[in-house]
């Protein structure tokens, strides 16, 4: 049974209190699964968006897009904080059934293209205006956020293994069959951080960030 | 930012969103991490609340069977009807009057 309110998920991300944070997880992963079905086809593919949206929460909270103001739980919009409508869970649902479509909407393009090119979704309704009270650096983060969360995931997991974990490409290679060759592999991996270079570079110039 | 003076500008710009991506990348991988470690624990958790259930299951299943194999050992269960009668009609019958109780009597 849920034991914890929408507010507690908030201030647990916030503070960081991992033991609430599972429980909210295991509850909101039961829902996922209880609801989620009829939505997504693949089991696999669901628990990855799943994961997606999760991280995706933490971010719009961790970056105060999504904060507990007066009590209730609010977010930012056109420079407002506003409370929102939905509870954290119908949000959640909201934001992997857009992962889902632009999963599926990438995967058709990728059908529509047989060689080795990175696509990315290019997702700019995502992006907020910037609040007046949001530093610099905080948008910056956000823009990065967004950018990487926004990557295919074989785009991000080349690149997690690659700088994250410092894996070899040898390493990378065995752990996905995906990739055929090593040349291959690295034109992957050049081209996804190229992409994710020019999309954040591209997005700071749009929101007038310095560097 | 890079302390080389040869570095190009354009370069040192790179470099400092490439310190961004990278953070980043590393966030997120630790937060999904951190999610596999949940899913793990929670697995464990639902292994260990089914575990008195079989063992239970099992029990009553080992019992079950127990009972089939002494049913099946047992010579007859004509036993069971040829004595119980007797044993019945024996418990009917008055006890025997002893050799004290009759010399008490007199």
């Amino acid at each position: 049974m849920r034991t914890w309110t929408d507010i507690d998920m908030v201030n647990a991300i916030l503070r960081n209190d991992e033991r609430l944070m599972e429980r909210c997880y295991t509850d909101c992963r039961h829902y996922f699964v209880q609801h989620a079905g009829a939505i997504f086809v693949d089991e696999a593919c669901a628990h990855d968006i799943f994961q997606d949206a999760i991280i995706h929460l933490w971010r719009e909270i961790q970056t105060r897009r999504i904060e507990v103001f007066e009590g209730r739980v609010c977010r930012w919009a056109d420079s407002q904080l506003i409370p929102m409508r939905s509870s954290i869970m119908t949000f959640l649902m909201a934001v992997a059934k857009r992962k889902n479509w632009e999963q599926v909407r990438q995967q058709q393009r990728w059908q529509l293209t047989d060689n080795d090119r990175v696509l990315e979704t290019l997702d700019n309704h995502r992006y907020d205006a910037p609040q007046e009270d949001i530093s610099e650096t905080e948008m910056r983060e956000r823009v990065v956020t967004d950018a990487v969360l926004a990557m295919t995931e074989r785009c991000r997991q080349i690149l997690t293994l690659f700088y994250y974990e410092h894996r070899s490409l040898d390493e990378i290679l065995a752990l996905r069959p995906e990739n055929s060759t090593k040349m291959g592999l690295k034109t992957s991996k050049y081209k996804c951080m190229q992409r994710l270079r020019q999309r954040v570079h591209d997005r700071f110039k749009q929101l007038n960030i310095s560097l | 930012m890079t302390d080389n003076p040869n570095q190009h500008p354009d370069e040192e710009r790179i470099d400092a969103v490439d310190h961004i991506i990278f953070r980043e990348l590393g966030e997120q991988a630790r937060l999904k991490q951190k999610m596999q470690e949940w899913e793990e624990r929670k697995r464990q958790q639902r292994r260990l609340r089914l575990l008195p259930v079989v063992s239970n299951i099992a029990s009553v299943a080992a019992l079950f069977v127990m009972g089939l194999f002494l049913q099946a050992m047992l010579p007859d269960t004509k036993v069971a009807t040829d004595i119980l009668p007797q044993i019945e009609q024996h418990e009917d019958t008055p006890p025997a009057q002893t050799t004290d109780s009759l010399s008490i009597a007199e």
